[in-house]
């Protein structure tokens, strides 16, 4: 007699963009840096992905930049280097089955552990920008996320 | 360790009991009305302990039975319900949000053995850690936040359970079935049917056919999920299919072609839950809107027809059966369009206020006729109150001729005493007309009965009606077996046991 609640991310979560981004070769040689730290890694299998985004226009739609790492057990790290300074706000996923996808199953539920910035949460969708966003100043910061499942 | 009993029904005075006394500062400041005038009402209405909840696991008998205990009756009853509902000062504002106890009642050549384990789901794991409750439920909002992943970090698996191809299963509406070890009832863990099903609700009301078969739902934000599970515990087969204005669907029936709902419209406002309100009160109900019966061609899903039933509500269905000129004939509980008892009866419930309980002759088992042919929909009621509907086993999904039922019936004089809906037990002939009751002593409020055929028979309903009562009196849990065919003589053993065990929802018969 239950009605849960569930989160539905769009479908795009900029992984293209995540994958070409890898190759991406740093530009002009600006300092700040936003280091992410991802905790909540359950398994050492797969990548973790991040996609960041810089406004609330683009958000969840067209990432500025993303990128993946090698999944480790607990935490990983991820830096975005050379970054203007702004407001950011970003998604992860753990992508343990390696298809370079969120899995979700077939209500379109997430099936891999995600997340966003500042551990937002939506309700039945993604936070908005505003509730995600992170304030990289001159210089860098870092930030704290969990993954969830 | 037997009667490790943590129930408030006793006569001890009940504050005492939660230790409301010696709670942190944090947790007496979330003590609510709902904490509180729970205990008021205890003070008034006895029977309302059936619904104080229990706190640990239960073990308890074997137990004798009163009467006889028919020789050829010999397996296991589960059955489930919500059952833990106060944690630190926080008492739960729904019925529904309790976490799920399964309860096992062995019937053996010694007397009755009962067990109740509570599921061990996420969602309790997480709350017995911490000491309260971290999530919302149906029907309360969590002063805790924390992330809703999806529909199972807040299953409390608290509606069903059910033993199929060797597997017990604790199931509710929104979330994954949960399996638990059949002997030791460890939770085991939500079973995935297929990958692409992961995390996915499994209702809580699946009909198993005499051959094994097994088929369920899963309701989503106007999206039904369909299930058919082979007799050996495989997945045959799984859709996911649009349903429009669907924000709940409790139950569904099966015939022999079809799969058949009843679909009250109700739309989960997104903007009510963000605004920080519970899910039963985010489901905007249409009330004025016709039901929308929608049935499902058993072997190719794709092949779907609706048809329109007045305004009404609905929760339980018995069975379904197409006749040979292709009529599709099935009965369900109907009760009036609002589903008061789900947005409101059950929520004062848990408040100690009884006002709206056992008001007479709201759900009336109701009887429709589909010709798919013509595309022409009928129904015709009984007369008495009525819940959960059950059939003989073995006429799932063919034509059946009795019809089970638990029912509120007048015992005569005031019922503020004993005012729990359900008193009686109630036998349904679909051919006469004609009904077989047994109506309790007032002190008595009862679960869904179920039916259990006499080994080696073949006739329909020849067998045992099998259920729990509370006893208001005592305090405590009774079991009674009844002869299926009459009911009006009363039961023919009673085993009652040590303690109180929570009012419950629905269960599975397993012969030994």
């Amino acid at each position: 007699m239950h009605t849960t609640p569930c989160f539905r991310l769009p479908r795009r979560v900029a992984l293209r963009t995540a994958v070409s981004a890898l190759l991406i070769i740093a530009g002009p040689a600006l300092a700040n840096e936003l280091t992410i730290e991802i905790q909540g890694i359950t398994e050492a299998k797969g990548s973790v992905y991040v996609a960041l985004y810089d406004k609330a226009d683009t958000w969840m739609k067209k990432a500025v930049k993303a990128q993946g790492t090698v999944a480790t057990t607990g935490k990983t790290v991820i830096v975005f280097k050379d970054l203007p300074e702004g407001e950011y706000a970003f998604s992860a996923f753990h992508d343990i089955d390696g298809d370079r996808k969120m899995a979700r199953n077939a209500m379109g539920m997430p099936t891999e552990p995600w997340g966003f910035s500042k551990d937002a949460m939506g309700m039945f969708g993604p936070p908005s920008f505003d509730e995600a966003k992170v304030k990289v100043p001159a210089g860098g910061t870092t930030t704290v996320m969990t993954l969830k499942s | 360790m037997n009667r490790r009993q943590f129930l408030l029904n006793t006569g001890v005075l009940t504050a005492g009991l939660t230790g409301a006394g010696v709670l942190p500062a944090w947790a007496r400041a979330e003590e609510d009305a709902y904490f509180a005038g729970f205990r008021a009402g205890l003070k008034q209405h006895r029977w309302l302990a059936a619904f104080a909840g229990v706190a640990a696991d239960l073990d308890a008998g074997p137990v004798a039975f009163d009467g006889r205990l028919p020789r050829d009756l010999r397996g296991v009853l589960h059955r489930n319900g919500p059952a833990l509902f106060e944690r630190a000062g926080q008492r739960y504002h729904h019925w529904f949000d309790g976490d799920g106890m399964v309860q096992a009642y062995a019937f053996t050549d010694r007397g009755l053995t009962h067990r109740g384990r509570f599921v061990r789901t996420r969602k309790f794991k997480s709350e017995e850690a911490a000491g309260r409750f971290l999530h919302p439920g149906f029907g309360t909002t969590a002063k805790v936040k924390v992330p809703i992943t999806g529909p199972d970090a807040v299953n409390p698996a608290n509606t069903n359970v059910l033993v199929h191809a060797g597997r017990l299963l604790a199931l509710c509406e929104a979330g994954s079935a949960h399996e638990m070890n059949l002997e030791t009832m460890a939770t085991v863990g939500t079973v995935t049917w297929r990958d692409d099903l992961k995390g996915m609700p499994f209702s809580a009301h699946p009909k198993l056919e005499p051959d094994g078969t097994l088929w369920n739902f899963g309701a989503f934000n106007n999206h039904i999920a369909l299930y058919q599970i082979g007799a050996d515990g495989k997945l045959d087969k799984a859709e996911v299919i649009k349903a429009p204005d669907v924000a709940m669907c409790h139950d569904f029936v099966v015939s022999q072609r079809h799969l058949v709902f009843v679909l009250p419209p109700m739309r989960m406002n997104i903007e009510k839950l963000r605004a920080g309100s519970s899910f039963v009160d985010a489901i905007d109900i249409l009330k004025d809107a016709p039901m929308r019966v929608l049935t499902v061609e058993k072997g190719d899903f794709s092949r779907r027809k609706m048809y329109e039933l007045p305004p009404g509500f609905v929760f339980h269905f018995g069975n379904a059966w197409e006749d040979k000129d292709g009529l599709i004939r099935f009965d369900y509980v109907r009760s009036d369009p609002g589903a008061d008892v789900m947005t409101a009866t059950m929520r004062a419930l848990m408040r100690g206020d009884v006002a709206g309980m056992g008001d007479p002759g709201n759900s009336l088992s109701t009887q429709v006729v589909i010709d798919p042919a013509r595309g022409t929909i009928r129904q015709e009621s009984f007369k008495e109150d009525v819940e959960f509907p059950r059939v003989d086993p073995r006429f799932v999904a063919r034509r059946n001729r009795q019809l089970f039922h638990t029912a509120g019936i007048s015992n005569g004089g005031n019922d503020s005493d004993s005012k729990f809906g359900l008193n009686a037990v109630l036998r349904y002939d679909l051919d006469s007309g004609k009904s077989d009751r047994y109506v309790f002593p007032r002190e008595y409020s009862l679960e869904e009965h179920i039916p259990i055929p006499r080994p080696g028979s073949t006739r329909e309903g020849d067998g045992w009606l099998v259920g729990c009562a509370f006893n208001a009196r005592t305090g405590k849990t009774e079991v009674n077996v009844f002869d299926a065919q009459r009911l009006a003589e009363g039961p023919l053993a009673t085993a009652k046991l040590p303690y109180a065990i929570p009012l419950g929802f629905h269960g599975h018969f397993t012969a030994a």
